[in-house]
């Protein structure tokens, strides 16, 4: 009977000396680490407001820079605290750590990262017209740049973010490799692109005119490029018809994706964006369609030497004559509607929008800054691709091709034809079977879409 | 008349050809698969940038250069991942080692109502994905005022670690014979004493199979580290290594440096305790 009692007695001591050093300890870690709620209330009244920023893609570079660019704007304004956190990892992991902030009532009071419809429609995000109106942001932004953001709420045309620092879509070419089977480097049309390809490749010694993305991403690629080719400046005509598998499109991947295992690799098949880096920056294609993120890694491969490396625009559309781009990605800084500091958030966002902000992280990103004041900077003028890049945006004779991120499963869509474009390399289907499948899901979306 | 163990030479070594087919050139394939990846990195870890990309890859480092363990350590900060790797891996294996052993004791060795019950419950625990528990804990935890603190992820690996490692401790203390016990019970020993002290160096090589296995699965994790910690001097160095992978940029030299730097604990417990390892997992396959 005594030793019962003893043994209970023990086993109630043994559990509450296991459960001590998780109180103990979560106090201590929460002098450091207070829930963002448990700051809020500590600091209401006081005057002192704690803001949190998260930014997507982080690395320590960035981590880094933007660290001491808030130390800078906690000292210039004594009342806010800025709290940092990089969010390393492509733009599904930060949603993926949204996603539970939200449900956790955790949310950050302004995101670096990728708009989504969803964020739209779930209403976690803030309209910022109000704000911009009034701000000094709205004449340093070409209009188009905030009108591609507007566009993600199309039945309202609501801003929703500001347009950050993003990358530009280029092609990366070997002049070198050019110049030596006797071409000219200047592509004027994407006509031109296919001619270098055919000439510049030697298999025999590994280097291919140009590089297919078949792995993850691939139909984003694709969408990018035949675009571009075709001119076309929106995925669904005035009709409402899906515009993907328009003629001019079908040519184009006919042509792309038909030079497979001639003018490219056969392991093209399962390449993603850094085997495709990797093979340029290694000698081995004389041609990369990628964006200015890959650009410096690139440059530094040849030491930057310009006859080495250069980086251009898109060329132009053979049936329109006009350079046709894909709309700028949507990176922007958001507001969330949950903050509870809105106003000290927005100032927040008109900080990072100074060039001093958004031109320095643009140069360590490799991405283009959407103010004038910032693109305005030395840097932009003295790096070729970035130069290339904002010149032929600014352009007004580049066209953005427009896509329909309003449609709440177009990147799911966009993504299982991925294995679609596997099948076209391999043979299994053609390009406008392809095509037309996928003209086939997107209508249904759209139709879904405008009868909702 | 049957030869002797001697005479039919089994443990002589003679060359067999079939041996050295149907055992050795497998054997040595299956090591060289498994590394080549790990050399690479190593030898990648070694290299200068324009070794990695450019026009001058090599496949040796030539000239070798720890620059990349540098950068990584000191700049990315590694150290101060690793030291969180550390607290959380260690603090989560003594706890679920303590309690493994405490409950394949019990279950091993008590029988009480619900006992089947308790074990279909602990196995169909292991059936559910992780991802399945991590918003609801997020709230709850954040009740508890432990988002944001290493000690949630420490309380998720215990709970997640402990329902197998119980039952594999379970089958541990089933192979030691009771009769031990009873023989330790009739000279005066406690349930406890003889827990501690008769039971436990027998089950060593359970013990050490448990912590390795606990200890792999509480490093590696990235799931559970990046979703509860929201501040970046608490992250691990599953977490430290993806911030090394850029939106459209990689220092594979660093990369590999990371890595290689992120395997030594693992590699130097394997090394020193593999002995009990071996058998402690053959045992317990034997008798679970």
């Amino acid at each position: 009977m005594k030793k019962n009692v003893k043994t209970k007695i023990l086993s109630v001591f043994l559990a509450a000396a296991m459960l001590l050093p998780l109180a103990a300890c979560s106090q201590g870690e929460n002098s450091n680490a207070a829930s963002k709620s448990q700051k809020e209330s500590e600091n209401q009244g006081s005057g002192k407001v704690t803001l949190t920023y998260w930014a997507g893609s982080g690395t320590e570079e960035r981590n880094a820079f933007l660290k001491k660019a808030f130390e800078t704007y906690n000292k210039k304004n004594p009342n806010i605290t800025v709290e940092y956190l990089g969010v390393p990892g492509s733009a599904s992991d930060m949603d993926q750590k949204l996603n539970m902030a939200i449900a956790g009532d955790e949310v950050p009071d302004v995101v670096q990262g990728f708009l989504t419809s969803s964020y739209i429609s779930r209403k976690i995000v803030e309209p910022l017209d109000s704000y911009v109106d009034q701000s000094s942001i709205k004449n340093d932004i070409q209009t188009k740049y905030l009108d591609v953001f507007r566009n993600t709420d199309i039945k309202n045309k609501k801003l929703y973010a500001i347009p950050a620092p993003s990358n530009g879509t280029m092609i990366y070419i070997r002049p070198d490799l050019i110049k030596e089977a006797g071409l000219s480097s200047d592509l004027d049309t994407w006509n031109d692109f296919f001619k270098i390809a055919d000439k510049t490749t030697q298999q025999s010694k590994g280097v291919y005119g140009y590089i297919i993305r078949g792995g993850s991403r691939a139909s984003a690629d694709l969408e990018f490029d035949m675009y571009s080719y075709s001119g076309i400046t929106s995925f669904f005509d005035k009709n409402g018809k899906c515009t993907i598998n328009d003629p001019k499109n079908v040519e184009f991947v006919e042509k792309f994706l038909g030079r497979f295992k001639k003018d490219t690799s056969a392991d093209d098949l399962n390449k993603n964006w850094t085997a495709m880096s990797a093979q340029f920056q290694s000698g081995k294609a004389v041609m990369l369609v990628h964006n200015t993120g890959s650009g410096p890694a690139n440059f530094k491969a040849f030491n930057n030497d310009p006859n080495k490396v250069k980086g251009m625009a898109f060329p132009k559309s053979p049936y329109t004559h006009k350079v046709t781009v894909p709309q700028p990605t949507l990176n922007g800084y958001m507001m969330m509607s949950g903050s509870k500091n809105k106003a000290e958030a927005w100032k927040l966002i008109e900080y990072m929008q100074t060039p001093a902000i958004s031109g320095g992280f643009a140069k360590i990103a490799g991405q283009i800054p959407v103010t004038k004041s910032a693109q305005s900077q030395d840097w932009i003028q003295n790096t070729q691709y970035i130069k290339a890049s904002v010149d032929s945006s600014n352009d007004p004779n580049t066209v953005f091709t427009n896509y329909p991120y309003y449609l709440p499963n177009f990147t799911k869509i966009e993504n299982e034809e991925d294995a679609q474009v596997q099948r076209v390399l391999l043979g299994k289907i053609t390009a406008k079977q392809m095509l037309d499948d996928w003209a086939k899901k997107l209508q249904a979306e759209y139709d879904k879409y405008k009868n909702s | 008349m049957t030869k002797s163990i001697r005479q039919r030479g089994y443990h002589k070594k003679r060359f067999s050809v079939r041996r050295f087919f149907s055992l050795n050139v497998p054997l040595v394939l299956f090591m060289i698969f498994i590394l080549i990846p790990l050399v690479w990195a190593l030898l990648t870890s070694l290299k200068s940038y324009d070794q990695v990309s450019g026009e001058n890859v090599s496949v040796f480092p030539n000239p070798l250069t720890l620059i990349n363990y540098v950068n990584v350590w000191k700049a990315s900060k590694f150290q101060v991942y690793f030291g969180n790797s550390l607290f959380i891996a260690s603090v989560s294996v003594i706890f679920i080692v303590l309690l493994s052993i405490c409950n394949g004791y019990v279950l091993s060795r008590y029988d009480f109502h619900g006992k089947k019950a308790v074990m279909v419950i602990l196995l169909c625990t292991q059936l559910m994905p992780v991802v399945l528990f991590i918003i609801p804990l997020f709230v709850v935890f954040k009740t508890m005022g432990l988002i944001n603190t290493r000690f949630s992820v420490i309380l998720f690996y215990i709970v997640q670690n402990l329902a197998f490692n119980s039952i594999m401790m379970k089958s541990f203390v089933d192979g030691v014979p009771y009769e031990i016990e009873e023989a330790a019970h009739v000279d005066g020993c406690s349930r406890m004493r003889t827990l501690v002290h008769i039971v436990m160096p027998l089950l060593v090589p359970g013990i050490v199979a448990c912590l390795v296995m606990a200890f792999v699965n509480c490093w590696n994790d990235f799931l559970v580290a990046f979703s509860f910690i929201q501040k970046q001097s608490s992250f691990t160095i599953p977490i430290a290594l993806k911030y090394m992978i850029g939106e459209y940029n990689v220092d594979y030299g660093q990369l590999a440096a990371g890595s290689i730097i992120a395997l030594i604990i693992p590699v130097g417990l394997f090394a020193y305790i593999q002995k009990y390892l071996v058998s402690g997992l053959s045992n317990g396959a034997v008798k679970g």
